[in-house]
């Protein structure tokens, strides 16, 4: 293969990687906002515990196939805690919401701080080979965080379109009056989102622990983009989370790597995540509501 | 003939897949009062806020005073001299009445002549003084309702758009408010009606406009309106009709 | 919510009480006398330092206070352009050695310009994606004071020597006049209180509320809100640049870390302030700041008093403080000042209505006092 298509394959397979994650965070943020109004801001701290806690127990013997999963499990417990003891007061006013999130961005940084202090963590990749097609390098590592978050968002996707409790989430975003009157447990429901939306960036985290450094700012740095993301996508709107994750992974790899390549390194990978937000910013001036229609909620928060 | 001033030509708005508003003519004339009824869900307020531009229409075009406005911002809108009233949420809460219209007074910038000396003036025009310095949470619905018109009439309307402002009002009230658009006209106001309340419309209209669902199905005078098979059809059933034409 | 008792609200005009005038105004004046003495009052520099910080964040605060509690816009860029307020001075310092009384209005006017151009596109969108694109401008600019090297040095920042210009023999030299400096930054945050109350009473000011109480109303009677959002924006990026040039003069150096004013720290830390003070007031802001500033500091002498060294460490009041925003938000959404301000208004209340009973003076204001301080629910 010539090196120009070894170059783009290896920047679209960047990309997948780097997409999935942000598919998890911003499925993550879509589902809550889309059924609650509220953005969750604090989310991006639920990934770095995540992350922290994927290590903790991996140093501890635990498998890291294992630990992801006990982790989110413990992610998804304090999200509902969050839940039960602030989130759920804020609920007429989803503005106070976000501001909860803001303190609670501060309280969680810096008890992970005080608990893991500030040196970084990392966990080796499970796989050290590297698969080789054509000169494009694809670590077999790579391959494997991609599956999985295919795997968790095929899931998701069945769960929310699919099962009872996902048509009960559906309903609470679309009128929560009339859902509790054809007796859904609207407060179960609405936590359980909580819980579901902590569980996709821990999971999010966890993956992230073997790829990233671990460091307290590892959420802050994903937090951004996931937004960006489900804003872009349309607020609430699954598939568009995903369309967007892919759009915007994309272009972040290939912006960055073709940036550098065709300005001699001055406009080098550091800026990579500059493309990303400039072209979030034009899209939302296009359509302020996101590319794909917005679910739930989102008239009130919006305007 | 007087002066036609709104110009709304082959007007459509659709929301995803519903149609609100389908090929929708109409006009305003200087100095008339006209009324636009229709049952719920006929587009009416959705029209208003095409009109203003609070909403942007999928087709058709708006003209005012011989000029296309139809994409322009509600407050550019304004500016010309089309203000409209909203049925909720049509005061600013947090503030007294004197505040509330010292706020739409001081920041008038259409061209109209003043049709207020001052802002007491205002007052004492939509009989509010005894409510001057009350919160606008604080007064009776009625006099809340009032004073959005007054936010409305303060910022210098030559085409005044009412949304519903008899909702919620007694039969004391509709009158007093039925007195008080009449007073709006004689100051040289153009008024625009939506109304549910059939008694308050026929008394103050010089025309109606008919909308179901999202059609124009009628216009004419009042009286002529009130005869109509298709009107009658719409808001009271086809026997009905049937049975007022066979009369 | 709670809706807004007594009338020194923020509404589009303000009222004053009898009681709030007695029991208000005078207690306030002295409170603000109180920062002039802080030389005297705050032994050693470590001390004076924290204070110029604080005035520092007062400017910066009041600055926010405008676009945000005022207006209602949730801007997340608000440091980012304190950032550039500082970058504009230590570059003009550095390249240029611009006099102090030049450098103000520039880099005030770079903050605001900034702030317009932030403005133009962010304003097209409301709510919330507005919030979120000003924090992606804000990402953009940390990243171009990073990236630049030419022009911004990098990651490594800028370092200047300078402090402000003497005004004849009077020195703000910050080693060896750090109270002259203290005052000079004093001053300018008792201005930026000044300026913030001078907007609210204008009509431009009232404006900025309408368009936060009800902006549909406020566009329908011919209100150009964008204009208004812009101008607002634009005022708050000014007072921002002006506290960047006291910042750069203080720490003598500028950097795009996590910890600097282009780092995601410094963002929340503003709100905190505003909703820990009082989103609803004038000295909202300042009162904030103070706490925010000089609270963990009390607290530590004090526990040191009884032998517990060093307890409230940074971590540790950043998580008390995120505790207090977020119960401040589900419990007295209007901070310290809504809670004194009601506080002040049951006091008398209460007063007056046992006088009426005739119970005598002491069982009164005992009453009184303790209906005032325990805060029962903050609906009315």
């Amino acid at each position: 293969m010539s090196s120009e298509f070894t170059e783009f394959f290896q920047q679209l397979f960047n990309a997948l990687r780097i997409s999935g994650v942000y598919a998890l965070v911003a499925l993550g943020i879509t589902v809550i906002f889309g059924l609650t109004g509220i953005v969750k801001f604090s989310i991006g701290e639920l990934l770095t515990m995540g992350a922290f806690l994927t290590f903790a127990l991996w140093d501890n013997t635990v498998p890291y196939m294992l630990a992801i999963p006990i982790a989110a499990l413990g992610i998804g417990a304090l999200a509902l805690m969050l839940e039960r003891v602030a989130f759920r007061h804020t609920l007429e006013n989803p503005i106070n919401g976000f501001i909860v999130s803001l303190g609670l961005i501060l309280v969680l940084q810096n008890v992970i701080i005080e608990v893991w202090g500030t040196t970084p963590r990392a966990i080796p990749p499970l796989f050290t080979d590297i698969w080789e097609v054509g000169g494009v390098r694809m670590p077999v590592h790579d391959w494997f965080i991609i599956w999985v978050t295919v795997g968790l968002i095929v899931a998701l996707f069945a769960f929310l379109r699919l099962s009872k409790y996902g048509r009960a989430i559906r309903a609470c975003a679309e009128d929560r009056e009339a859902a509790a009157l054809m007796g859904i447990p609207v407060d179960l429901v609405i936590a359980g989102t909580f819980v579901l939306g902590g569980m996709l960036a821990a999971t999010a985290g966890g993956l992230l622990a073997s790829t990233n450094i671990v460091n307290s700012y590892l959420g802050a740095s994903f937090l951004l983009k996931g937004f960006a993301v489900a804003l872009v996508g349309g607020l609430g709107n699954i598939e568009g989370a995903v369309f967007a994750a892919l759009l915007l992974g994309t272009t972040e790899t290939m912006a960055a790597g073709y940036g550098d390549r065709l300005t001699d390194g001055r406009l080098g990978l550091e800026w990579r995540d500059a493309y990303v937000f400039a072209l979030m910013i034009l899209v939302l001036l296009w359509r302020p509501s996101g590319l794909f229609r917005a679910k739930g909620r989102l008239q009130e928060t919006l305007q | 003939m007087s002066d036609t001033l709104l110009r709304v030509e082959e007007l459509g708005k659709s929301f995803n897949a519903v149609r609100a508003i389908d090929d929708v003519d109409v006009q305003v004339n200087q100095g008339e009062v006209l009324g636009l009824v229709g049952p719920n869900g006929s587009g009416k307020t959705t029209l208003f806020s095409c009109v203003t531009g609070f909403v942007r229409p999928t087709s058709g075009r708006v003209h005012w005073q011989g000029k296309e406005i139809t994409n322009l911002a509600p407050d550019q809108i304004a500016r010309r001299g089309v203000i409209r009233t909203f049925q909720q949420k049509m005061v600013f809460p947090r503030a007294t009445v004197r505040e509330n219209l010292t706020m739409a007074w001081g920041n008038r910038r259409t061209s109209e002549r003043a049709s207020f000396t001052s802002c007491d003036d205002l007052v004492s025009f939509l009989a509010l003084d005894e409510f001057e310095d009350k919160l606008a949470t604080d007064i009776p619905f009625g006099s809340a309702r009032k004073l959005g018109m007054g936010l409305a009439l303060a910022a210098g309307p030559k085409l005044l758009l009412l949304d519903e402002p008899a909702a919620g009002l007694n039969t004391e009230e509709s009158r007093e408010l039925a007195e008080l658009i009449r007073r709006i006209t004689v100051l040289g106001i153009t008024v625009w009606v939506i109304e549910h309340d059939m008694s308050l419309v026929m008394s103050v209209s010089d025309r109606i406009t008919v909308l179901d669902a999202g059609r124009k199905i009628a216009e004419g005078k009042p009286s002529d309106i009130a005869n109509d098979p298709a009107v009658i059809c719409v808001y009271l059933g086809e026997k009905f009709a049937k049975s007022q034409s066979a009369q | 919510m709670a809706t807004i008792t007594g009338r020194l609200g923020n509404s589009i005009s303000t009222r004053y009480n009898l009681s709030d005038i007695l029991g208000a105004r005078l207690p306030i004046a002295l409170l603000l006398c109180v920062p002039l003495f802080a030389p005297q009052l705050l032994s050693g520099t470590r001390l004076l330092s924290l204070a110029v910080t604080c005035a520092i964040y007062v400017i910066v605060a009041n600055g926010l206070h405008i676009i945000f509690s005022y207006n209602g816009q949730l801007s997340l860029a608000h440091t980012s352009l304190w950032g550039i307020g500082a970058y504009a001075t230590a570059l003009l310092i550095s390249h240029y050695g611009t006099p102090t009384i030049l450098l103000l209005p520039i880099a005030g006017l770079a903050a605001a310009t900034a702030a317009v151009m932030i403005g133009i596109p962010a304003f097209r969108t409301g709510g919330f994606s507005f919030a979120i694109i000003t924090f992606a401008f804000a990402e953009i600019l940390r990243l171009v004071a990073n990236n630049w090297v030419t022009l911004t040095n990098g990651s490594l920042g800028i370092t200047i020597f300078d402090s402000p210009s003497s005004i004849g023999p009077i020195s703000f030299d910050t080693f060896n006049h750090l109270d002259n400096f203290y005052y000079l930054v004093l001053g300018f945050a008792y201005l930026s209180v000044a300026a913030v109350w001078i907007i609210t009473q204008s009509r431009v000011g009232k404006t900025f509320v309408a368009i936060r109480e009800n902006e549909s109303l406020a566009r329908s009677l011919g209100i150009n809100t964008y204009l208004y959002k812009l101008i607002a924006f634009a005022m708050s990026g000014f007072f921002a640049g002006v506290a960047g040039v006291f910042f750069v003069y203080h720490q003598k150096h500028i950097e795009p870390g996590p910890l600097s004013p282009f780092g995601a720290l410094y963002t929340i830390q503003f709100l905190l302030m505003i909703l820990i003070g009082g989103r609803l007031s004038v000295l909202g802001p300042a009162i904030g700041a103070v706490i925010v500033v000089f609270g963990p500091e009390a607290t530590n002498e004090l526990l040191a008093l009884a032998g517990f060294e060093n307890v409230i460490t940074f971590g540790r009041s950043q998580i008390l403080f995120g505790s207090l925003l977020a119960l401040s938000v589900l419990s007295a959404p209007e901070g310290v000042v809504g809670q004194t301000r009601r506080g002040y208004h049951v006091f008398f209340t209460s007063i007056r209505r046992d006088r009426e009973r005739g119970h005598g003076w002491l069982r009164s204001v005992l009453m009184a006092f303790g209906r005032a301080v325990i805060p029962v629910g903050a609906n009315e």
